[in-house]
Parts: C-alpha cells; structure tokens; sequence
C-alpha cells in the first residue's frame, strides 16, 4: 500500500473554533471631534471564559498555551461616494495594553496573557486627526463580517483556539461607523 | 518433431511461489512492504502482502494536527486473475481484503480537578478492515526477476469514526519467481 487517505484528514486538526460574544469592545461616544481618541479594548478578557452550551469555564491558557491572542482591525475615512481610504494613525496610534502594529493594509493587535491578573491584555486608540466620516472594520484576515476573529498564538503542536467575537456595535458589514466633527 | 514440440516451455509455469517488494511505498512513504504469492494455475494465484509503516513526516503531520491518523500497518490477502493468460507478461485483476490499524487523534474537552474546562488532544488506537479491488501489469526479466505495477483501493467498513475511509493498494513492486 502506498497511501491512505480519507476524508477526515482534510484540515487542520489542530483548530478550535468558539463563538463568545464582546471579548473585544469600541469604547463608543455620541459625539467625536478632532484629537478625540478612538479606544478599542479587550476588557482585560479572563483566561477563564464562559463557552456557550458548556457547564463549566473554559481555560484557554490550558488549552492553548498561548501567551497571547491576535485580531485584525482598520479604520478607513470616506473620501467619496462609496470610496473609503485606509487611514495609517502612525503616531496617532496610542498603546495602552497589549500590543498593536501598524502594517500597510491593517492593524495587528495582540492580547498579551498577564499571569499576575490572569488576564489577556489589550487597550488601544487612535487619535482622530481630521474631520470627516470613518469606518472602524475588523474584517481583514477574518470570515465573519460580524463578530472580531481572535486566534491563540499557539505553539509547539499546541492547540489554536479561534473565538468569533460577536461586536453589536457593528453593523451588518462589519462596521463601526462614526463622525469626527471639527 | 512437430510445430508445437519447438516452441520452449516457460520455466516460469513450474515456478509457482514468488516473493515481492514494494519500492514505491519504501521510498516514498517509509513503509516496508512484502508480499509472498502463490500461483495457483494458470488462471489464479493468492498471496498475502505485510506493510509496517513508521515515517517521520507523517508522525510529524499528526502532532502538528496536519492529519488524524497514522496508519501503522496492513495485512492484506488477495486474489488474482490473469487477464491476459501469458506467463511472462499479463494483465492482472484482483480483490483484496485489508486488516489494518494505527494510531488515531482526536480533540475533547476535558474537566480538570478544579471543575474548569480545557480542550486537549486525545490519542487512541484504530483497527479495521477494508475491502477492495485493483488491477495492474506484470512482467518478468529471465523468467525470475519480476516487476509489477499495481492500482487499487479499498473501503474500510467497521472503525470508520477513526480510521481512513480509503485506503490505496498502489505500488511498484520487484519480486524473485521460484
């Protein structure tokens, strides 16, 4: 014999996937006006979650062994109808907790695991600089138009747990829409 | 002397036993192959084969959770008919059955003494038996030396929640007539 196959080995085994709602927030306002900072935050999310339709808390350190957990975002401004432009914030990229870099396409945030609190970490903003129309969108590198994807930074043969962040303050593209006003 | 009484016998109709290596699944796959068939008549033959696999890739892939099982080894008899009725070179059908078996990995969520929950990667053991049918072309060099090409597949039937749900019968196979 040469080979076995099936169709049992045609993913990755190593993938878990949760759906628990508001891991990530927007720290919304009514009202936004030039140098208001725009806060996102991991609410300091316990390495103890409640998964839904389980009896008991979930342990994602013990899971995952991971130290810290990633999610994507971008914020965009309208520049036309219908024609939105990637805002870079560059030094308008404020880091409280956690971790978060500024590519050319999106921004790479990360939850860092705290062993002292046992908590994963992330508070961010990004200063508005300019009046206008914006559009906060965390659907680059995710499925979900919907929810923040967060995946573990595993390891070692580790297992990856992938958390669909369900966010009501987006609408149904995945976005937080909002005005800066002078 | 007549026509016929001219025409040399093969020696390879008295030689009825034969023994046999899989290379393909040697070199491509790390498994060791072997194979004893016996030629019944000129029609038949049977034959059992024996693999042991132990690749460093395909343990790799298992614990990096590219794939969940490891097939570990097979003992499969056949059975076959020659299509072409030559002795030195023909066309070959067969069927097979399969016993086989390995390691198998799975993710459960598991409840520590603490009452906290936690996903973790369990491992187990498969064993099954497939059915299947292939066919393939035989050819021998000097009446001894044999080289075979082989298709084939079967279906696993009973532990299908854990083992392959197909299992391949391909190889290239170089065996000794006596």
């Amino acid at each position: 014999m040469a080979g076995d196959c099936s169709n049992k080995d045609s993913e990755f085994y190593n993938d878990i996937y949760l759906t628990i709602p508001e891991l990530v927030t927007i720290e919304t306002h009514n009202s936004y006006a030039v140098n208001d900072v725009l806060w996102l935050n991991s609410d300091n999310f316990s390495r103890y979650l409640t998964e839904p339709n389980q009896t008991t808390q979930l342990d994602v350190l013990k899971t995952t062994n991971a130290q810290s957990f990633s999610f994507t975002y971008l914020l965009e401004k309208k520049v036309g109808t219908d024609t939105w432009e990637l805002v870079l914030p560059g030094n308008n990229l404020i880091i409280e907790r956690g971790n978060a870099v500024e590519t050319d396409l999106f921004i790479a945030a990360t939850c860092l695991y705290n062993a002292n609190t046992e908590e994963y970490e992330f508070r961010s903003g990004i200063r508005l600089t300019q009046p206008g129309e914006y559009r906060l969108n965390f659907g680059y590198n995710s499925v979900s138009t919907t929810a923040v994807e967060l995946r573990s930074d595993s390891f070692n043969n580790n297992l990856f747990l992938n958390i669909n962040s369900t966010n009501t303050e987006l609408d149904g593209s995945g976005n937080y829409n909002f005005t800066v006003s002078e | 002397m007549n026509a016929q009484d001219s025409i040399p016998v093969s020696k390879l109709a008295d030689r009825k036993n034969e023994v046999r290596i899989d290379v393909l699944s040697l070199i491509a796959s790390s498994k060791v192959n072997l194979t004893y068939e016996r030629f019944l008549n000129r029609s038949f033959s049977v034959g059992v084969s024996g693999s042991f696999a132990n690749s460093d890739k395909v343990n790799d892939d298992f614990d990096s959770g590219n794939r969940n099982t490891i097939p570990k080894y097979e003992i499969t008899p056949f059975v076959r008919y020659n299509l072409s009725k030559g002795n030195s070179s023909f066309y070959f059908a067969e069927l097979f059955a399969c016993a086989n078996g390995g390691d198998f990995r799975q993710t459960v969520r598991l409840t520590d003494a603490n009452n906290v929950g936690y996903y973790a990667i369990q491992k187990s053991d498969y064993s099954d038996l497939a059915l299947g049918a292939g066919v393939g072309y035989k050819f021998y060099i000097k009446e001894r030396l044999g080289i075979e090409f082989l298709v084939g597949f079967g279906a696993n039937l009973i532990d299908t929640d854990k083992s392959p749900d197909i299992l391949s019968r391909v190889g290239l196979g170089i065996g000794y007539r006596f």
